[in-house]
């Protein structure tokens, strides 16, 4: 691991931290000035995350989001970026921001405690399909974060009737991204497994896990277009969307043996 | 008819379907290995995915029917794509075929009932520094039935077509070739090692020492130039019938490893590699309809994502 990546690592890592605090001390105190700092800091923070993914690629001349690690800070990039931007010119999403912010923090504290140092990729993984596969996974991670971010705000019920309609919005489109995303994660995966080992579809339980997780986004979209549903139930939805999603990403190889060994506790052992 | 139809839009039949579909997904992620798969052969799942597709080609007749704006029809593709895909994917299920082999370089094996002989050329490890994206290759020679042999090359992630089967590289490697007594290759066994992927990968592998009861662990550290294995040497950890351990050594071409009275001679080194042949009727249409399920997903979706406006 690169001292530059290091550095920016632990500089995104210390943003985030002064971010969340600063936007958390300001909503409770109901000081702007203290939130609009947060939004800046974390800003800072974003951009330590991606020139530490940046220096990570170039380091390692692979792409840097294979390892638990890796998934992780690019994972949390991605959501926290999206989360910045509609938090920057929407008050009503600062209280999700700050969840977002949360959670990004408790996950890249957990990347810290697993190997970080680069292994070479196996065979079946040097394929361009890693890429699409595994930034789509992501992409789909970072729409239920913040999703369940704006859950987290539906679930207080303390926002103003004006804006209930606003975070709704913002839970059902990050479902309907999510989705796609999901599908495309899918889809490429299958294609790719076929190339790699010759079959597209194995119920292994990473597979079944992100099956699983297309069902409930599947369930929100239908619940939310057919029988209305909004608000509290929405937002308890986007929770177990987004947990569900961890899970198939990161989750399944602690209680189940997966040829997806690269996130696994096996494939740490090993490493270390 | 409209009894059936009331049936299968009724919302309580259709989260019923739902409730046990994430059940048996559950159930399948949770259990290891082939416990969970063996979940999606039973009949109770089969039975329950037909119906959930029936269901849903029912809800979409009664809530979708003669419209034809680009949202609906983007929401009868998706769903179209999710029942093709679950038509396609069950008929692959029931006539795919596969059968596996591990050749060693020179080695000939013929592939189950389908005709076809493969012959393991060489296998070329792709060593270029400073590349993510490698590609190990194996070349072959593919000898099908009233057909002249020719030669192929299998790579990994880049699968081989013959006819209408799919020939795919899988795990590959080096195989020492092991033998018993100072006279190297007497009584020779060729064992396969499989690899690490630490930083500096190395080959292992257990095997039984040829002539003799005694069990070893192979540990063999590559020095290769191109294709060409340079001095090579293989670590030897050997146990006894008992399993009790009797020592280390090395072994190299004529000078065999020593130890507990038990001799581990190294005659040479080949590469080897595991070759996957399927037959899969119905493919094309499961990759067909994943991009029916996406383009369809996009279209029913991406419009009001799109509007801004939160």
């Amino acid at each position: 691991m690169a001292a530059s990546e290091l550095a920016a690592f632990w500089a995104a890592v210390a943003a985030y931290a002064a971010a969340f605090l600063a936007v958390v001390f300001g909503l409770v105190l109901r000081r702007r000035g203290a939130v609009r700092a947060g939004l800046g800091i974390g800003a800072a923070g974003l951009a330590a995350q991606g020139i530490a993914l940046t220096c990570r690629g170039i380091g390692q001349v692979a792409p840097p989001f294979v390892t638990y690690y890796e998934s992780v800070v690019f994972g949390t990039m991605l959501a926290t970026g999206v989360a910045l931007w509609l938090a920057r010119s929407r008050e009503w999403f600062r209280p999700a921001l700050a969840v977002v912010l949360g959670v990004s923090l408790l996950l890249m504290g957990s990347a810290v405690f697993t190997a970080r140092e680069f292994r070479p990729l196996g065979p079946a993984l040097q394929s361009w399909w890693l890429v699409v596969h595994v930034v789509f996974a992501l992409f789909a991670f970072g729409g239920m974060l913040v999703a369940a971010g704006a859950g987290v705000v539906a679930i207080r019920r303390r926002a103003a009737p004006a804006v209930r309609g606003r975070i709704d919005e913002v839970m059902y489109r990050a479902f309907a991204l999510s989705f796609i995303f999901q599908l495309v994660m899918t889809a490429s995966g299958a294609i790719w497994a076929h190339q790699a080992w010759g079959r597209y579809w194995g119920w292994d339980p990473i597979e079944t896990a992100s099956l699983l997780t297309l069902i409930v986004y599947a369930l929100a979209l239908h619940l939310r277009a057919t029988h209305d549903w909004r608000g509290v139930r929405l937002g308890w939805l986007a929770i177990a969307g987004f947990l569900l999603t961890a899970y198939g990403i990161w989750g399944v190889p602690f209680v189940s043996p997966s040829v997806h060994l690269y996130t696994s506790p096996a494939y740490r052992a090993e490493a270390k | 008819m409209t009894g059936c139809l009331r049936i299968l839009t009724a919302p309580g039949f259709v989260a019923g379907l739902i409730g046990a579909l994430l059940g048996f997904a559950a159930l399948g992620a949770w259990m290891p290995g082939d416990a969970g798969s063996a979940v999606f052969g039973t009949w109770a799942f089969r039975v329950t995915a037909v119906l959930l597709c029936v269901s849903i080609v029912a809800n979409l007749w009664e809530r979708l029917g003669g419209v034809t704006e680009m949202k609906v029809l983007g929401s009868w593709l998706l769903h179209f794509g999710i029942v093709l895909l679950a038509v396609a994917g069950t008929w692959h299920a029931s006539k795919s075929t596969e059968r596996q082999v591990e050749l060693v370089e020179g080695q000939t094996a013929t592939l189950g009932d389908t005709g076809v002989s493969v012959l393991l050329d060489r296998v070329d490890p792709d060593r270029r520094e400073g590349r993510w994206r490698k590609g190990d290759a194996a070349e072959v020679t593919v000898i099908e039935r009233g057909m002249r042999p020719r030669r192929e090359v299998v790579a990994v992630n880049r699968p081989l077509n013959i006819g209408d089967h799919w020939l795919f590289l899988g795990l590959h490697g080096f195989a020492p070739i092991v033998g018993s007594g100072a006279a190297p290759g007497s009584a020779a066994a060729v064992v396969k090692l499989e690899t690490t992927l630490l930083p500096r990968p190395y080959y292992w592998g257990e095997f039984q020492v040829p002539g003799s009861g005694a069990r070893a662990l192979g540990v063999f550290r590559p020095a290769t130039s191109g294709h060409l294995v340079r001095d090579p040497s293989l670590e030897v950890v050997l146990r006894g019938v008992d399993g009790r351990r009797l020592g280390a050594g090395v072994a190299r071409p004529g000078r065999p490893a020593r130890v507990g009275g038990v001799e581990v001679a190294l005659a040479g080194v080949r590469y080897w590699a595991a070759f996957r042949l399927t037959h899969e009727p119905g493919l094309r249409m499961v990759f067909a309809s994943f991009w029916i399920a996406i383009a369809g997903a996009a279209l029913t979706l991406l419009p009001r994502v799109l509007r801004g406006g939160v």
